[in-house]
């Protein structure tokens, strides 16, 4: 992994708002372009989900995002014999980052990570927050699916992409990271 | 016959018009299946459009699991000690977030 630690040390992760400029978004990934461009401001502002921008100091202009949404899943198929070891609730509560995505004329200085484990971490503070058992997610591709894996994702069989990983798993990292 | 199942918003007056370019070969596998159900074409590309957004968005907002996912789903809910490559990135997010983070 190529990390530009210079490049990545001027540049801040936010909330979106109707300062940032997301008119030029392009990172490869058509879906992931318009959603950044044409949706995303009207699903933050309505609550539906919250959108987290990256831009370089003193500039609007995003040159990288991700969302989170609440999620959850409903477990009642599954084997009675498993069910000791499971939560009581047949619908766990989870969070689901649902778009990552990094500006061409940034790609390849790590900036992907970083907004990665910025997701992770704010998916931990909400969980210590109301709670929450898992980070979900569908991979947009095979190679994210492999990062994703890489990381400790598992895959969900029956469901295209879809992978997840329990939150504790991530909070007991960001204390082993330091 | 094939189950067709219909949709509340149908209810709701038809005020607006949606219109879509599709190729000749699409089009005719629509009409094909609106036909082998006895419904309109355009009843049909609405009903069925309408169930597959409600899907989109339940998708986004809830996993079903299947039993099939059992394994994977006891692997990720295990109190499992996180691997290298998640520490790592955890550290990296660590090392140059010192300077921001509003």
């Amino acid at each position: 992994m190529a990390v530009d630690k210079e490049f990545l040390s001027t540049i801040i992760i936010e909330p979106l708002d109707s300062r940032h400029n997301r008119a030029a978004f392009s990172c490869g990934e058509l879906r992931i372009d318009n959603y950044i461009r044409h949706s995303a401001a009207n699903h933050s502002k309505k609550d539906f989900v919250k959108v987290y921008v990256t831009v370089q100091k003193k500039s609007d202009i995003v040159i990288g995002y991700y969302a989170l949404g609440p999620h959850s899943i409903d477990a009642s198929s599954l084997p009675a014999e498993l069910s000791k070891n499971m939560p009581k609730w047949t619908s766990i509560p989870s969070i689901y980052l649902s778009m990552v995505g990094v500006d061409n004329s940034c790609q390849g200085r790590g900036l992907g990570s970083l907004l990665v484990s910025d997701a992770f971490k704010r998916c931990v503070q909400a969980a210590d927050i109301i709670g929450g058992h898992f980070i979900v997610l569908d991979a947009i591709n095979d190679n994210a699916a492999r990062l994703y894996r890489r990381c400790g994702f598992v895959d969900l069989p029956s469901q295209d992409f879809r992978m997840l990983i329990g939150i504790r798993t991530v909070r007991t990292a960001i204390a082993a990271a330091g | 016959m094939l189950a067709f199942q219909t949709h509340d918003l149908e209810d709701g007056k038809k005020r607006v018009r949606m219109e879509q370019r599709i190729s000749s070969e699409a089009k005719e596998l629509i009409e094909i299946a609106a036909r082998l159900q006895g419904i309109p074409l355009s009843e049909f590309v609405v009903a069925n459009s309408v169930m597959a957004a409600r899907e989109t968005i339940s998708k986004l907002r809830m996993t079903v699991l299947q039993p099939q996912d059992a394994e994977a789903f006891m692997l990720a809910l295990a109190d499992t000690e996180p691997c290298e490559a998640l520490v790592d990135l955890l550290a990296l997010h660590k090392g140059v977030t010192a300077s921001h983070g509003r």
